[in-house]
């Protein structure tokens, strides 16, 4: 059973990843303001589906993230509990790299990644919803912000698992 | 005679395997021991003594085992208990004991309970068990550290005999229970 729901969870962490960097590499040929064009395009009718499929995936993933341990280890300051947080931080002004064992700084970029994908997913499907009025441009100025921090986020992601593996490979 | 529960978290099976030839060198040795896994549900207030095995993937153990550690950690405290991780990088000397190995170290710096005893085990490199990323991951790290690269290879750096002496430390911390 246990394996099953560890399998699940990596099908939906590798959905949510090809997801959003269709959405990242894609966004340059993004051009749209309060509402779809009449003739949308590819691009654009790309990025509100792959979207759509993200925001679903990363509502799933989240869901499967709510619980025990995992939910500690993504969101530790739900709980107050930054310790391991602090701890990784300090050990980064010595030189020392930190690790994904049992929460931390690289689990805690994971979890605010995700919220930020899923506050960039719920503001396109309201602009989506809304388009055409006013709201729907205010909608894309918030998706706008969302979108950049998930891209900064993502960075860290990814450099935080490159130093992961490159410890994986060090060991 | 003790009643030790042998709990596993497991990936491939080897932190179960191993829990069982302990089980089978505490009853050798008259003690009563039961091999059950982590997240199944057993209640460990009825035992005498506890040891938890846990394998890792991906470079870290599975949050199942600090989340039980944290859970009964009173009961942890208050009773002869161990801790062994079972990790491929054991196989190496230099990181084959609980003071030099680094994922056995990781997680006992972010686990509240400090085990009476601890252990660490290598694990198994077999190839055909992995997904196909996973695979070509695991070829690239035994690549980068001179390891076995070829697909068919399946090999167990387990210890048993270090296992067994392992085993007889556990049976003298039951027996020290007050």
């Amino acid at each position: 059973m246990q394996r099953l729901l560890d399998r699940f969870n990596g099908a939906l962490h590798l959905g949510v990843a090809v997801t959003a960097a269709w959405l990242v590499l894609g966004s340059p040929w993004i051009g749209m303001y309060d509402r779809l064009p009449e003739q949308p395009g590819l691009g654009n009718l790309a990025h509100v589906g792959a979207g759509l499929a993200a925001l679903l995936l990363g509502l799933a993933y989240l869901a499967a993230c709510a619980g025990g341990e995992r939910r500690r280890e993504l969101f530790p300051w739900l709980g107050g509990d930054l310790a391991a947080v602090g701890r990784d931080l300090a050990g980064l002004v010595r030189g020392r790299v930190p690790t994904v064992e049992g929460g931390g700084l690289l689990p805690l970029v994971e979890g605010l990644l995700l919220l930020a994908l899923i506050v960039a997913g719920l503001t396109g499907a309201a602009w989506l919803a809304v388009q055409g009025t006013e709201l729907a441009a205010t909608l894309r100025e918030q998706h706008i912000v969302a979108a950049r921090a998930f891209v900064v986020l993502l960075l860290l992601h990814v450099i935080g698992v490159a130093l992961h593996l490159l410890d994986f490979v060090r060991d | 005679m003790a009643n030790i529960l042998l709990l596993y978290s497991t990936v491939y099976g080897l932190s179960k395997k191993i829990c069982e030839r302990i089980q089978a060198t505490l009853r050798d040795q008259g003690q009563f021991a039961e091999v059950a896994p982590l997240a199944g549900g057993v209640d460990p207030a009825a035992y005498d003594a506890i040891v938890i095995g846990a394998s890792i993937k991906h470079g870290k153990h599975h949050p199942a085992v600090l989340e039980f550690i944290r859970s009964h950690k009173g009961l942890l405290d208050a009773k002869p208990s161990a801790l062994f991780s079972v990790n491929l990088v054991a196989r190496k000397p230099g990181r084959n004991t609980p003071q030099t190995n680094p994922y056995l170290k990781r997680l006992l710096a972010k686990s509240p309970w400090t085990p009476k005893l601890t252990g660490v085990f290598a694990g198994e490199l077999d190839y055909s068990r992995y997904g196909p990323l996973d695979r070509q991951m695991m070829r690239f790290v035994m690549w980068i550290n001179k390891g076995p690269t070829d697909l068919a290879t399946q090999v167990q750096f387990t210890d048993w005999d270090e296992v067994d002496r392992f085993a007889g430390r556990v049976a003298a911390l039951a027996d020290s229970r007050g």
